[in-house]
């Protein structure tokens, strides 16, 4: 287990060195002159020529490059062109905002799923599987941004029962900070009614970026569930006279799970994709609001964090579905016996 | 009755397909007495393993359709049990050895789980410790000739053999009291010399824990070995059933006399003269006798009608018209379904 | 791309009966579901919708940047199917005018991004285990390491925003699912007899890679496009719906949604049309991809 775990997180480190290359090429090569950007085409040919010396622009590129990793490595990505703070500043000010909500809808995900596709299962062929595929055809079809906007009219305007914009309700404090997740803060430090109110503001945009996934990975679910209670080790199982409630919670489920764990570790991509737009619906100060408007005003240097930071959190969620899947099923665990 | 472990009358399993209905046990009657040793023998699909799952209700009840028949298992009737009836045959009852080692097993679960399972729910043993049920499921493994018990119980299925496979679904059909043992065709999938092995074996704890046996198999050689009574099975009938020692004296049904002849011999003399054609089909089934398409000594009453079941000897029963008069001959029921 | 499939088997089946056969086979498999056939009959309407949005449109005019201020905000009625937005143009017209930019993109983005794709994922399984392997699978590891449409977003935002860059920076992300999904199939398929056997009688690499292999991985491929169109077509409405698409006065569907959702909820129609209309060419996709799966599944009868 340990061998493959450095295994994972060697090659993860090789990919993330080649995605820091990309950004690189795609905010400082791409675009042509970076400090016109930066400054506007107005700007002072010797304000343009300190920012450039800043950036390392007029060293060759791939010395520029090694530059720019070794202050990153450091967490210094420059100042934003827009707030003209530190973007390190702005990535832990706006971060655990995005965390929270990525979570919550995470854990939406897993009971959602766990909880349809058994049902489904469970009934197969019956209305509430009938009900479920037609969910799940809702859930392919419509975007997580619609979603969102149709959630904020329904619940945020016609029955108005949950506030719809931002973290907080006006006049609500923010806990003291730990995480910066409020919910969790807010339990931590005895906040109760501000963790509640945390997570009444999180539910909305959470479950936009929840119920595409969750339908969908219920589905699949739900079929490797019916795949497998047709296999012989199932029918043996019964055959010893084990208990019906032991033969699905244990004998089906676990060899049933790691397909929709895979699928729900491969939404994940769409789903961080997603909160740059939800977090937009939603008025949701959190890192993905923050780039999509670092990109929609050329911030490079607030970009190349984002990414990097996404980038970086997507491999970690990935090595996490890997090394559960390594210890449901015994046959993917590489460098094992 | 009470030397009757297993009968079954008249038994009739139907499978539900697009086609309709495919009649692929028709008619049956067998008989296991306590501590006897019967064979099962009949091509692939002639429906043997359809009826030994139905005998422990591990078939997917959904797609068949039992017209007529009752299964007795110490004078219950299997077919009318209940919940908790069923469990009690499955636990203490009977118990069947799958035709595949290789998917018998839960592939996520070591074999010590697993066997720890069947042996707690077994019922047999209210009050062993855990520590005790492991000795238990060690002496189980030992028994089937495997060493190092404690390695296999923390082994996976796929880091054993497909032979260390089949013995440990022995060991789990064993393991704890029960009036009978189905084993079907438990050799298909392994080495000829392991086949041996694993017969020889099979015997002896047969006889040394005073099972009863169902012995599946497609080869009248290893029926000859192990058995005291042989049931020759065509097309989802009984064609013939006897002593062992009187089915290869005097062979009766023109099936049976043509599986003998099938047996390739060590010796040579060249290819055997076998039985031209195929399994019929069970959708639309010959109106009369089932092997009458095949049969090399047919006349036109073969055709239309069903040959009655007839004592030829003590304990020798023959599915034929060669020993009936064609006024015996039942038509073929639930033909027009 | 469907169509293209098809033609191919029709030609063929004017050659040999036993590929008639084949093609009455595929159409049993398609049509077993009838889902697949709804996805065909969706799929035909957006093609229909894209060909001839500016002839069937009752107000061809209103997909510009035309201003009628008398008929403005006006809810679906008998001459406004799907009402009027606050310019009083016509949604119906806009509507269907976008399925043609949707399309436009997806045929676009695949046209590029799966031969490219297809091609090096044959070259890396062909190739499997040696250097050149490991140069292209890692490169394709870096473009799926960050989420695509963050990517996506990323190069679009940074090029000018128009339709062009919008899907210029879609196919830059689009090819890596393809050489993952070629190199799997490949490099299981280098090893099989008849590959070594082309090796053996001297055929060249060219042939070995476009006749040998690559007929062999067309069926996933093909399935993965048609389900794919709708992919790109989603990710091509959220661009828009940030803004990094198709520019105004020229609708899409991501623009209109996210124009609609200010004037929500008195103004539901500017959004719920255009939403139905990303709906409606998503699911007739899917629905038609899964037919196609369907249709080449070995198995199940």
């Amino acid at each position: 287990m340990g061998k493959f775990i450095a295994k994972r997180l060697l090659l993860g480190v090789l990919v993330l060195l080649g995605t820091s290359i990309l950004i690189f090429i795609i905010a400082r090569v791409v675009p042509g002159d970076v400090a016109s950007i930066a400054l506007g085409s107005r700007a002072s040919e010797s304000a343009k020529e300190a920012l450039r010396e800043e950036l390392y622009l007029n060293d060759p590129l791939p010395v520029q490059y090694i530059k720019w990793l070794g202050d990153a490595l450091h967490g210094d990505f420059g100042d934003s062109f827009i707030t003209k703070r530190a973007v390190s500043a702005d990535v832990q000010q706006f971060l655990p905002a995005t965390l929270e909500l990525v979570l919550v809808s995470g854990v939406f995900i897993v009971i959602g799923t766990f909880v349809l596709g058994l049902l489904a299962a469970r009934y197969k062929n019956t209305w509430v599987d009938g009900l479920i595929r037609i969910l799940s055809y809702i859930g392919i079809a419509l975007p997580a941004f619609v979603v969102g906007v149709l959630l904020l009219l329904l619940f945020g305007y016609k029955f108005q029962v949950l506030p719809v914009l931002g973290r907080l309700s006006t006049g609500v404090e923010a806990p003291p900070t730990i995480t910066g997740l409020y919910i969790i803060d807010g339990i931590l430090t005895g906040h109760f009614s501000v963790a509640w109110d945390a997570f009444l503001h999180v539910l909305l945009p959470a479950l936009a970026l929840a119920v595409g996934p969750i339908v969908q990975d219920a589905r699949v679910l739900r079929s490797s569930l019916v795949d497998n209670s047709s296999r012989e080790y199932m029918a043996v199982s019964t055959g010893y006279g084990l208990p019906g409630g032991l033969l699905t919670r244990k004998y089906l489920l676990k060899p049933s799970a790691t397909s929709a764990i895979t699928v729900m570790g491969m939404d994940f991509s769409s789903l961080l994709g997603n909160a740059f737009l939800v977090e937009q619906i939603f008025n949701w100060p959190g890192l993905s609001r923050y780039g999509i408007n670092a990109m929609l005003n050329k911030d490079l240097n607030a970009i190349c964090a984002v990414v990097l930071i996404i980038g970086i959190t997507y491999f970690l969620v990935n090595l996490l579905v890997d090394l559960i899947i390594a210890g449901l099923d015994p046959r993917m665990r590489i460098g094992g016996k | 009755m009470a030397d009757t472990v297993l009968k079954i009358e008249d038994l009739s399993i139907w499978y539900k397909t697009y086609r309709g209905m495919s009649k692929v046990v028709d008619h049956i009657n067998m008989e296991v007495k306590r501590r006897e040793k019967v064979g099962l023998v009949g091509e692939s699909g002639c429906g043997k393993t359809t009826t030994m799952k139905t005998i422990l209700r591990v078939i997917d009840e959904d797609i068949i359709h039992i017209p007529n028949g009752k299964i007795l298992f110490n004078g219950q009737e299997v077919l009318k049990m209940n919940k908790n009836q069923l469990l009690q045959l499955r636990r203490q009852g009977a118990s069947m050895i799958s035709q595949s080692p290789m998917s018998a097993l839960n592939p996520v679960f070591t074999i010590g789980q697993q066997l720890l399972d069947i042996i707690r729910y077994s019922g047999q043993y209210p009050k062993a410790s855990k520590k005790e049920q492991l000795e238990i499921a060690k002496e189980a493994i030992t028994s089937v000739m495997l060493s190092d018990p404690d390695r296999i119980l923390n082994s996976y299925p796929h880091q054993l053999s497909g032979g260390m496979r089949q013995r440990i679904c022995i060991a789990s059909s064993l393991v704890t009291p029960r009036d009978l043992l189905i084993a079907d065709e438990p050799c298909t999938a392994l080495d000829v010399t392991i086949q041996d092995q694993i017969h020889r074996m099979l015997r002896e704890l047969v006889e040394e824990k005073g099972r009863s046996l169902i012995m599946i198999t497609h080869s009248l050689g290893v029926a000859r070995e192990l058995v005291d009574r042989i049931y020759i099975m065509y097309g989802g009938n009984i064609v013939e059933s006897c002593r062992t020692e009187d089915l290869f004296r005097a062979p009766s049904h023109p099936y049976t006399a043509g599986l003998m002849a099938c047996v390739p011999r060590l010796s040579g003399g060249g290819l055997s003269a076998g039985i031209y054609g195929y399994v019929p089909d069970y959708v639309n089934p010959p109106e009369g006798c089932r092997f009458c398409p095949r049969c090399k000594d047919a006349k036109e009453i073969c055709k239309k009608k069903r040959p009655p079941r007839v004592e030829i000897e003590p304990e020798h029963f023959v599915r034929c018209f060669k020993y009936a008069d064609a006024a015996d001959g039942e038509p073929e029921e639930g033909g027009a379904e | 791309m469907s169509q293209k499939a098809n033609a191919r088997v029709e030609r063929k089946g004017f050659l040999s009966p036993s590929t008639r056969e084949n093609l009455r086979i595929y159409r049993y498999k398609f049509t077993r579901n009838k889902l697949s056939v709804l996805g065909l009959i969706l799929v035909l309407l957006s093609l229909f919708f894209a060909f001839f949005a500016l002839k069937i449109v009752p107000y061809p005019e209103h997909i510009g940047s035309f201003v009628d201020y008398a008929n403005a905000n006006q809810p679906p009625s008998g001459a406004h199917w799907f009402g009027t937005d606050q310019m009083g143009r016509d949604v119906f017209s806009r509507v269907i005018y976008c399925f043609r930019g949707a399309l436009q993109m997806s045929v676009v983005v695949l046209a590029i991004s799966v031969p490219v794709g297809t091609l090096l994922g044959l070259i890396a399984g062909y190739y499997h285990g040696t250097w050149i392997d490991t140069v292209i699978m890692r490169i394709t590891d870096v473009f799926l390491s960050v989420p695509a449409l963050i990517l996506a977003l990323c190069i679009a935002s940074i090029l000018e925003p128009n339709m062009t860059n919008s899907m210029l920076a879609v196919t830059i992300m689009w090819w890596p699912w393809y050489a993952r999904l070629v190199y799997g199939q490949a490099s299981s398929i280098s090893g099989e007899y008849f590959v070594k056997n082309a090796e053996l009688v001297g055929a060249s690499r060219m042939h070995i890679l476009l006749r040998e292999i690559l007929p062999n991985c067309l069926s996933p491929i093909l399935t993965k496009m048609a389900l794919d169109v709708g992919w790109v077509i989603l990710m091509g409405a959220s661009l828009s719906f940030v803004g990094l698409g198709e520019q105004p006065p020229t609708p899409a569907f991501g623009q209109m949604i996210s124009d609609g959702a200010n004037y929500m909820p008195d103004m539901w129609w500017l959004t719920i049309f255009p939403a139905a209309g990303v709906a409606f060419m998503i699911l007739g996709f899917n629905f038609l991809g899964d037919g196609i799966r369907d249709m080449f599944d070995k198995g199940g009868h």
